[in-house]
């Protein structure tokens, strides 16, 4: 990698873009973005969208590397948009939409067969079992096994950047695993064993063959992999 | 407040084969590096003729240690390959078909593999004749194919080399593969695969020692052929790795709190063991005269 371009010198952002409805394939788009003090790809794209590109399609949200909506892959690399500073890259810098996803337009991705996998592990709190509020303390050590793993901002970097996912599309991919070994091993929710069903068959848990892309990528630093092999242990012995 | 809402799902489908393929897996480090020793290292591959073999077979245990080698290599071998084909092939009658076609193919080679060994004799082994000596053809035949395999191997290799360097100097990030876990998973992969198809292939041939000894001997000096001299280091190098690989995620799996910290290094750690163990094979093969 060639050294970061200071402020005031430029970078070439090299963006693939794609308009299903117009263009056959898709293609690469070249553009000189001046470069201003802590600027992220997210301000660049801003700039081109502003200055030389009013067509150019991304998403955003927040602004604040908390919402996961500006994922894309960057130098090859799936990374939050907002949160990648152009200091840390070269003077070329790549950006393509997240793989493994229908493209809207440009880096815009359609997340709904990511969604569909996070159906599948029913990926919200099945109580009923204590009266309300059932709380773990903080304090607790029964916490320790999910606390690291529950910061989930569902980008869909680590769907994006799974081998698997990329030839095998029924792989339930690290998001929805991660969710659902979350729920497992919550001891007050009571769908817990027919989730473990659900993520333990056919394209489950164990399609994954430990390649740690998602583990790589992951911009909130959670281990979807850890929560996979814990998903194993749990289906064959429940450890 | 107690756990109770889950239970384990037991030994469904997926978790058997993903089991299966960790203990048949250990137990294979130890029977496939063995066999390897003795074919590669204690002695040439070109050496191994029926002589070889018949003062082998001639001890009972070898005889075990080959059969058992045979059944756990085959089953962990299809079993792992089902898995691969069931992340390329998705259409529902394809996909159904897949674990039959296994076990059909499976049963097959060990019926053939299994019958080799078991009516072994080494006295007509060492008589050098069977019902099918004299028919050179059939070692033609097989010699020509390792020699196809050969170069398409070769091509195979030129072509990803050619695709490194283009996408190296286009500019092109590198993507997943800037990760060593992903290369760890495409290594183990492709070097499963070319094991398995070896495999089938080398069940084959050694039937050819109680039909046709001295037709196995011709094969088995073709090995000592110059162009096919970088297949049989590929051959020894990718065991090596896929064993070693394999016993780095049997500890990922064991050792899950560790990890992530540590499969990077794990990773490395087999490169580096399956080169430092390659070096006296490829030494073997070069004073056998390859």
């Amino acid at each position: 990698m060639t050294r970061a371009a200071a402020p005031g010198e430029t970078v070439e952002l090299r963006v693939r873009r794609f308009d299903p409805t117009t263009d056959r394939r898709p293609y690469w788009a070249r553009y000189e973005v001046a470069v201003r003090p802590k600027m992220s790809v997210l301000d660049a794209l801003f700039a081109v969208l502003e200055q030389q590109d009013g067509t150019l399609g991304f998403r955003y949200s927040c602004r604040a590397a908390m919402c996961g909506s500006c994922a894309m892959v960057i130098d090859g690399r799936e990374a939050l948009a907002c949160a990648t500073r152009l200091a840390r890259l070269g003077r070329r810098i790549t950006v393509e939409p997240l793989r493994q996803l229908p493209i809207v337009k440009d880096l815009v991705t359609d997340l709904e067969p990511f969604w569909a996998k996070w159906a599948v592990v029913t990926p919200y709190f099945v109580g009923g079992r204590y009266r309300e509020p059932a709380v773990i303390p903080p304090e607790s050590g029964r916490r320790e096994i999910i606390d690291a793993q529950l910061d989930c901002i569902t980008c869909a970097a680590c769907y994006s950047a799974c081998p698997i996912v990329a030839s095998n599309p029924r792989y339930l991919g690290p998001a929805a695993l991660n969710r659902a070994y979350n729920l497992i091993a919550d001891e007050r929710d009571t769908a817990a064993a027919q989730r473990l069903a659900a993520v333990c068959g056919e394209d489950g848990a164990f399609s994954c063959r430990n390649a740690f892309n998602c583990v790589e990528v992951c911009p909130q630093g959670i281990d979807p992999q850890r929560s996979i092999l814990r998903l194993r242990q749990r289906a064959l012995v429940g450890a | 407040m107690a756990c109770t809402s889950w239970r384990p799902t037991g030994l469904t489908p997926q978790a058997t084969a993903w089991y299966f393929l960790r203990v048949s897996g250990a137990a294979l480090v130890l029977l496939a590096l063995g066999h390897l020793l003795v074919t590669h290292y204690l002695a040439a591959p070109s050496r191994t003729d029926s002589q070889f073999v018949a003062g082998r077979w001639a001890n009972v245990l070898w005889l075990a240690f080959d059969w058992l080698l045979l059944t756990l290599a085959l089953s962990h071998g299809l079993t792992g390959l089902q898995g691969v084909l069931k992340d390329y092939v998705l259409a529902p009658p394809a996909r159904l078909l897949i674990p039959t076609a296994a076990a059909a193919v499976g049963l097959g080679f060990f019926t053939i593999g299994s019958a080799t060994l078991l009516t072994a004799d080494p006295a007509a082994l060492r008589a050098g004749v069977g019902p099918l000596s004299g028919q050179h053809w059939i070692g033609e035949l097989l010699s020509g194919l390792l020699f196809l395999v050969a170069t398409g191997t070769y091509l195979g290799l030129a072509a990803l080399a050619v695709w490194a360097v283009r996408a190296a100097r286009g500019g092109r990030p590198l993507g997943r593969w800037r990760f060593a876990g992903q290369w760890a998973w495409a290594l183990h992969r492709l070097t499963g695969v070319g094991i398995v198809g070896f495999l089938l292939v080398h069940i084959l041939d050694v039937l050819l020692l109680p039909l046709a000894p001295d037709v196995y001997d011709h094969t088995v000096a073709a090995y000592a052929h110059p162009y096919l001299l970088p297949l049989e280091v590929a051959l020894v190098g990718a065991v090596l790795y896929h064993a070693l690989n394999g016993l780095r995620l049997i500890a990922i799996d064991l050792f899950e709190r560790r990890a992530v910290a540590d499969q990077r290094r794990l990773f490395y750690a087999v490169l580096g063991l399956t080169v430092a163990l390659l070096l006296p094979s490829v030494i073997v093969l070069l004073r056998a005269g390859h």
